[in-house]
């Protein structure tokens, strides 16, 4: 062709010939088959129909060619092919649905096979979590911040994830597309998109940042949102966990591409972003993550992991049963145990057989003197029915036993006790002589006894005083005990408390005629006098001739207050009433009013020192005594203490 | 469906945020206001048509009644609300101006006064003669009350209204 058309201009280059026809037709003579070919080319070339059906030759290799080369064409027919396909199926919605029939149902199954498979390694991951110590830190932090458990392992084995792609315009700060992956907690995106752009915006204002400079990284606990700058458009990539190095340059890739490809969408954005839709697809590219390396390889089979625990947990169980029922039957033998050692030590008791087990079985003697062997039992922790027990009864020579034998044979009275040395029955106490005889011919007829020592029989008397000294004890110091012909004399001082307990002490001693206290006076009496004269003589002197006690009066007046308190007590027990005269005195200088004024302020001013040393008021009754005639004489500047005893 | 910037336009304390508050359900917190100065929420406006609308509306902290002008703040906005409080004559006189300077920015772009705080009855203020003066000049005028809730809602769908309107 190209050849052929070379020629056109040297043919002009031909004598012109006088007439056009001429010209033509020497034309058609010397070029004859080129001519016509270059008609047909002039032809075809203006001619619509006859470049259609060129074109239409030619366009199906053009389109494959191109498409070898780059993805224009693809990006190029996008938007236009939707178009076509979004008005076919809104005019002619039955063939669509017809031609995609064959499609929708393998479509459909893997999409849920997907889905499903997501589920079934979800629940692995979860799973095999589920049962180490790390897996239940993370169900316990689950449980605390309410996040699914299966989102907390994916958190912790992450690397990191990019959960989600803001694709904002940076003046309005209005959504033009975003993309999340199923994870990726929800919130309002507009609103999102609006706070970064503002935040964004302030970063740059508040920091007069030079063109060009714009925030890049937000970072807020494990989650980081890299920030990607272009003139019509940025891009936000919502990141959990440390992004990696190449991630900004992949956004920013992106962020260029979408530039390129879709300038007039971006720049034409009207707020609706479904039309910038066809860019969904490129975001969810970036929705990428990496999973931990470690937590990869370590993949052991959840189930055997299970099985294995429910084989330990079984074991455990029944070695845990073992353990208790062993530890049960060793506290019943000790108990066992226990009860056989008291039984043994028990006297009157001998043990013939004895065979542990779940029931005690146990054979033997006991003496029908012995005391009963019930408590025993009954304390050892052991039920009734754990017990089999049966007893014949024998004669027991233990020595409680050959005294118990010989007080209900020989019926001693009560002033006499028994004992017993080896075979030797010992007479103790006061026994008339008839007793006495019978003792003697009785007792060895008893078993375990041989003979009978009567040594230690007192008189009457003798037994009387020995027997109210051992009742009485311990008898206070100061007091003598006597006897005499069954009178008992107690002489001395004792306290009123022990006098009035000692009837009760000597009730029922056998041989006690009756007590003679006479010479017995109570303790207390003695400490009231000797008090009530101490105090009789106490004076409070007052350094001049005011109303206030010298210092020096202080620890006396605190000796005066407690040896009051303390004769009151006496004073009640032995009902012995008193009142306390408080005498106010002065020197016989000045006026005669003047001084009784000055004393009694003296009198209640030592009352009321008193009182408040806790010496009960109305104990306290004040005086005052005036010289009749004037005495100059410091020594009367005083106060006098009487105890007067009152009589009702 | 389409998306919107509007800003809330007016005096201090004329009640921008509350009205907001009274018609969102706000994802971020008050202090957002405070440590940037700006806040940002979103409503789906659905109108009685059918047709239905993202509203983005940007609140500004400023007790600085140019605050509002900032360059940020206006730019991309597609509308925005004049608030005025009915019981402060100056409010409605600061909104007339502000109203000017937003278009001599923006461009003519729809708009709706807000007289804010009717609930506040006997405390009116504003010149009922001003008002409708400035209705003669085809202002859209809804009186509000983000206490009660009065016309909070009809504000908003009056402007979203205009928005669609061709
Ligand atoms: N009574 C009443 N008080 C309101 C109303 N709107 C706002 N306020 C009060 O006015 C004050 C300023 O409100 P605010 O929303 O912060 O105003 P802004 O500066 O324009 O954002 C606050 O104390 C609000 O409680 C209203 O409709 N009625
Ligand atoms: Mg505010």
């Amino acid at each position: 062709m190209r050849q052929k058309a070379e020629k056109g201009p040297l043919a002009r280059r031909t004598p012109r010939a006088s007439n056009q026809d001429e010209l033509e037709a020497l034309k058609g003579l010397l070029l004859g088959e080129e001519r016509r070919q270059l008609d047909q080319i002039d032809r075809r070339l203006t001619d619509p129909s006859l470049r259609a059906e060129d074109l239409a030759d030619a366009l199906p290799d053009a389109v494959r060619l191109r498409d070898q080369r780059d993805d224009e064409l693809t990006e190029a027919l996008e938007a236009p092919v939707t178009q076509c396909i979004d008005s076919a199926i809104r005019h002619n919605p039955e063939n669509f649905a017809r031609a995609l029939y064959p499609v929708m149902g393998p479509a459909i199954r893997q999409s849920i096979a997907n889905t499903l498979r997501g589920l079934v390694e979800n629940i692995n991951r979860t799973l095999e979590h589920s049962l180490s110590s790390r897996g239940l830190r993370w169900r316990l932090e689950a449980m605390r911040s309410g996040v699914p458990f299966g989102e907390v392992v994916l958190r912790h084995t992450l690397v990191y994830r990019v959960e989600q792609v803001f694709l904002i315009q940076p003046g309005s700060g209005l959504l033009m597309q975003h993309a999340a992956d199923e994870l990726a907690v929800g919130g309002d995106r507009d609103a999102i998109s609006g706070m970064l752009t503002a935040i964004t915006q302030f970063v740059r204002d508040a920091f007069a940042a030079g063109e060009g400079d714009a925030l890049e990284n937000i970072e807020m606990g494990d989650h980081t949102v890299l920030l990607v700058h272009g003139p019509h458009a940025y891009l936000a990539a919502v990141v959990r966990g440390i992004p990696p190095h190449g991630l900004r340059e992949q956004c920013q890739s992106l962020l260029e591409q979408l530039h390129v490809h879709y300038k007039g969408l971006l720049e034409g954005f009207d707020g609706n972003p479904e039309r910038l839709a066809p860019l969904q697809h490129r975001l969810e590219k970036c929705l990428i993550s990496q999973q931990r390396e470690s937590e990869r390889r370590n993949r052991r089979s959840p189930i055997l992991v299970l099985l294995g625990l429910l084989i330990l947990g079984a074991f455990a169980w029944w070695s845990w049963n073992q353990w208790q029922e062993h530890r049960a039957t060793q506290a019943l033998l000790e108990r066992e145990q226990a009860l056989v050692s008291q039984l043994e030590k028990a006297p009157g008791v001998m043990l013939s057989e004895v065979r542990y087990g779940p029931t005690l079985r146990i054979r033997g003697l006991k003496d029908p003197l012995a005391p009963s062997v019930d408590p025993l039992l009954t304390n050892s922790g052991l039920q009734a029915s754990q017990i089999d027990l049966q007893m014949r009864p024998y004669l027991d020579l233990d020595p409680s036993l050959i005294v118990e034998r010989a007080r209900r044979k020989l019926k001693p009275p009560p002033s006499v006790t028994l004992s017993l040395n080896r075979d030797r029955l010992i007479l103790r106490g006061n026994a008339d002589d008839a007793w006495v005889k019978h003792a003697h011919l009785a007792a060895p007829l008893l078993p375990g006894v041989n003979e009978v020592d009567d040594s230690a029989l007192v008189s009457p008397d003798q037994y009387l005083l020995e027997e109210a000294k051992r009742r009485l004890a311990p008898l206070p110091e100061g007091v003598a005990l006597a006897a005499h012909n069954g009178r008992l004399r107690l002489s001395g001082q004792a306290p009123l408390e022990w006098i009035a307990g000692s009837d009760k002490r000597l009730e029922g001693l056998p041989g006690l005629e009756g007590v003679d206290r006479q010479g017995l006076a109570p303790a207390e009496a003695a400490e009231y006098e000797s008090l009530r004269s101490r105090i009789d003589q106490r004076a409070l002197y007052f350094s001049d001739s005011g109303a206030e006690l010298g210092d020096k009066q202080q620890p006396l007046l605190d000796a005066l207050a407690r040896e009051l308190r303390r004769l009151q007590e006496l004073g009640r027990t032995l009902e012995r009433p008193f009142h306390v005269i408080i005498t106010g005195r002065t020197d016989g200088v000045g006026a005669e009013a003047y001084n009784k004024a000055l004393a009694e302020a003296r009198a209640r001013a030592i009352r009321e020192q008193l009182v408040s040393r806790g010496v009960p008021p109305e104990l306290l009754e004040t005086r005052t005594r005036i010289e009749e005639r004037p005495i100059l004489d410091p020594q009367l500047r005083r106060v006098d203490l009487a105890i007067a005893p009152l009589q009702d | 469906m389409l998306t919107r910037k509007i800003c809330m336009i007016g005096d201090f304390a004329v009640g921008k945020t509350s009205l907001v508050e009274r018609y969102v359900h706000s994802t971020f917190s008050e202090e957002y206001h405070t440590t940037i100065g700006v806040k940002v929420d979103s409503k789906l406006l659905e109108l009685p048509s059918g047709d239905r609308l993202t509203l983005v509306l940007w609140d500004i902290a400023g007790t600085d009644r140019l605050a509002t002008l900032d360059a940020n703040y206006l730019q991309g906005a597609t509308g925005y609300l004049l608030v005025a409080d009915s019981t402060r004559r100056e409010t409605l006189e600061t909104a007339v101006g502000l109203q000017q300077q937003v278009e001599s920015r923006l461009g003519p772009r729809p708009f709706v006064l807000l007289t804010n705080k009717q609930d506040l009855g006997e405390q009116l203020e504003l010149n009922p003669d001003a008002l409708r003066q400035l209705d003669s000049r085809g202002w859209h005028r809804v009186p509000t009350s983000a206490l009660s809730g009065e016309g909070v809602e009809k504000a908003f769908a009056q402007l979203g209204q205009q928005l669609l309107a061709p």
